[in-house]
């Protein structure tokens, strides 16, 4: 198999570093994303197709990072971005919503189990850091409880004292719990009593670099128990699992109800809006907070996610990506088992983390990570992958041959830290 | 914020030790050592002690107290700051005679030091004296980085988060240094030392790349995307690793 190099993308980001800080920042550049070596991986891409991206070098990848969520239809899906162009033609960013935003709100309560009434913003961490306003506006206290390994967003509450930009003020609210220590928590709630406004957690375990973990049997029904007891807001940051575990919300999925749930990444295939959903008893609350901004009533991403919900709902598109990931992720392992390694599968198989196990250095993951990158898959060394629905047999077919290889050649080569010259 | 504990740590601990790498680059600081044998002791109140043992053809460091021919007494952090920052003297509590050997030759070794760590634009134009900058200004990066990581209040929030095991930091064809980390405390080692769980690199692509980035002419996020700086091993210590480089400017600026 021919393996791929990038002049073209190395000379964008000469020019990227005169002009940007950092080239390419944040999780799609080098640095956050974990490109281990860089040369074995694009930097910028010039097209996307279904489940492909090519890079400026015109070299096509089956791209299982899915812009890290967003596409799970598949890239152009011709129905979502249908109703976006025919929205563009009546207008887009306007004085006033159009009649789209109330078709939405009715959509995502009708979709969302726990949903009494919805709110849209833009990004992810728009919704994190809303659920957070409106827990304390609704309970009058100030903390929030999270778990350690979790990712928010960017916000300063959410990132860690003594990071760049960050000061101690900035998270000195925070109270945190290991995910799934449910008498971690309780002790917590007893130590703060009054005090916590809300407990913020993804649905299920799915840091960087460590295995992931699904909820521990009953964990959520005795956490929903214990917030509703202590008053105190439980909202779960479904941005990245929302839609790929369950259309009608991760909570309704592990089988428990939150008070708020974010949504953002599947929403609306790659358009850019997300959603809160809430209980009735906070509606006022979420109503008192002042909280806006310049697009978040676009109309154009409101109709891509009009499409999109609708899709994902008659396909039943959690189901579809769920086998397709057990499928991949099954032959993924069989893989480095004829090999020699032990690649360990954790997390859900719409969302999967991998990691060869016996690598305590994560040399030989990276190396293996890299090999396949070379050859066209794209994954990422220390993220989650993701599965979008226009993903064929074929492209898994493919996806598997370029494992065994990059399998192969790690067998051979050993990991990049025992190579000539690295 | 500067704190001032953690610049008479990076003071004492870092830049004092660079002095030993001098004679390989500095004709003048070459003759010093090849003269008169001087041990001079640094006592710093409140921040610990180290030797400086000149002669015999080289400057040798030593962390922690012991015999001397000069002893130097600083009551806090902040007086040996303002010694290196060339607006305070020592106070010499044995060897007063030695004065001069004070004010001569260790006067200017430090400030053969200063020449090569704050180069002037028009030097680093000269190769030799580049390669010099760059070596010596690693050296001194990466041993301040443990000062900062063990006593800066960000350093040490940083620090806290990384797990036990060591990070090899190396120039491609160039010098290395390892450093160790245990119990959230770091500990610099000079050279690609065997240390347990030595288990993530940093390898710059050249000496030059690397002096490039501690002179703050290449940032360090743009090079892991040029390829100047790879970085590869067990992420979660080299996440914090950068970090705690963004804090060395700070102290060394
Ligand atoms: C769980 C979770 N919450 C919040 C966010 C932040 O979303 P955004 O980057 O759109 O602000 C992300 C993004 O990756 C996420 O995965």
């Amino acid at each position: 198999m021919k393996t791929y190099t990038y002049p073209k993308s190395a000379e964008l980001f000469a020019r990227a570093a005169k002009v940007i800080p950092g080239g390419v920042y944040g999780h799609l550049g080098p640095a956050e994303g974990c490109f281990m070596p860089v040369q074995a991986y694009p930097l910028f891409s010039s097209r996307a197709e279904g489940a492909y991206f090519w890079d400026v070098d015109g070299n096509r990848f089956i791209d299982y990072m899915c812009a890290y969520g967003p596409n799970i239809l598949g890239y152009n899906d011709p129905d979502v971005d249908a109703a976006v162009q025919a929205q563009l033609k009546d207008g887009n960013c306007v004085s006033f919503p159009t009649a789209k935003l109330v078709d939405l709100g009715e959509l995502m309560v009708d979709t969302v189990d726990m949903a009494d009434w919805a709110f849209f913003a833009k990004n992810g961490g728009d919704t994190t850091m809303f659920s957070l306003m409106i827990a304390r506006a609704a309970t009058g206290r100030k903390k929030v409880v999270l778990t350690k390994g979790g990712y928010h967003g960017v916000a300063p509450w959410t990132q860690k004292a003594g990071h760049p930009g960050i000061t101690p003020e900035d998270v000195a609210n925070n109270l945190y719990v290991d995910f799934g220590d449910f008498e971690g928590l309780e002790r917590l709630f007893a130590e703060h009593r009054g005090e916590i406004a809300c407990f913020m957690s993804t649905p299920y375990y799915h840091p960087v670099f460590d295995d992931n973990r699904l909820p521990p049997d009953g964990y959520w029904k005795k956490v929903r128990e214990l917030c509703t007891r202590e008053g105190v807001v439980l909202a779960i940051d479904d941005v990245r699992c929302g839609f790929r575990l369950d259309v009608r919300g991760s909570d309704a999925h592990y089988g428990f109800e939150a008070d708020l749930e974010c949504f953002c990444k599947a929403l609306a295939n790659g358009w850019n809006i997300s959603a809160v959903c809430g209980k009735d008893w906070l509606r006022e609350a979420a109503g008192s907070v002042m909280y806006t901004g310049s697009y978040w009533l676009s109309a154009a991403p409101i109709a891509a996610a009009i499409a999109c919900v609708g899709k994902m709902r008659k396909m039943d598109v959690a189901k579809v990506c769920t086998e397709k990931g057990r499928k991949l992720t099954s032959g993924l392992a069989e893989a480095g088992k004829r090999h020699g390694f032990d690649l360990k599968i954790s997390g859900e198989p719409a969302m999967w983390f991998m990691r060869i196990t016996d690598d305590p250095n994560m040399d030989h993951h990276q190396a293996w990570v890299a090999e396949c990158v070379r050859r066209g898959v794209f994954f990422t060394n220390h993220h989650n992958l993701f599965i979008n629905a226009a993903l064929t047999d074929a492209d898994i077919a493919f996806t598997l041959d370029v494992a065994d290889e990059a399998f192969a050649a790690v067998k051979k080569d050993g990991p990049l830290s025992a190579r000539k010259g690295w | 914020m500067v704190d001032q504990g953690t610049l008479a740590r990076v003071n004492l601990f870092a830049v004092l030790r660079t002095l030993e790498g001098l004679p390989a680059h500095d004709d003048e600081a070459r003759k010093i050592a090849n003269g008169k044998r001087e041990v001079i002791q640094f006592t710093v109140g409140g921040v610990g002690k180290a030797r400086l043992a000149i002669g015999g053809g080289k400057i040798a460091f030593m962390p922690g107290g012991g015999g001397a021919t000069i002893n130097l007494w600083f009551p806090d952090g902040a007086k040996l700051n303002a010694m290196f920052a060339g607006t305070g003297n020592p106070i010499p509590l044995k060897g007063l005679t030695k004065i001069g050997y004070l004010k001569g030759p260790f006067t200017a070794l430090t400030d053969r030091l200063t020449h090569y760590l704050r180069a002037k634009p028009e030097l680093l134009k000269d190769a030799k004296f580049r390669a010099a900058n760059s070596e010596l200004s690693l050296h001194v990066a990466f041993y301040a980085l443990s000062e900062i990581a063990n006593a800066d209040p960000d350093g040490r929030l940083n620090a806290g988060r990384m797990t036990d095991g060591a990070i090899l930091i190396a120039a491609k064809g160039g010098p290395a240094l390892t450093i160790a980390v245990k119990d959230g405390r770091l500990e610099t080692r000079n050279g690609d030392v065997e240390v347990p769980g030595k288990r993530a690199r940093m390898v710059f692509s050249s000496l030059d790349a690397a002096g490039q980035l501690i002179r703050g002419e290449l940032s360090s996020y743009l090079a892991i995307g040029t390829g100047d700086v790879s970085l590869g091993g067990y992420t979660p210590i080299i996440d914090h690793m950068n970090k705690l480089l963004g804090l060395v400017p700070r102290y060394l600026s």
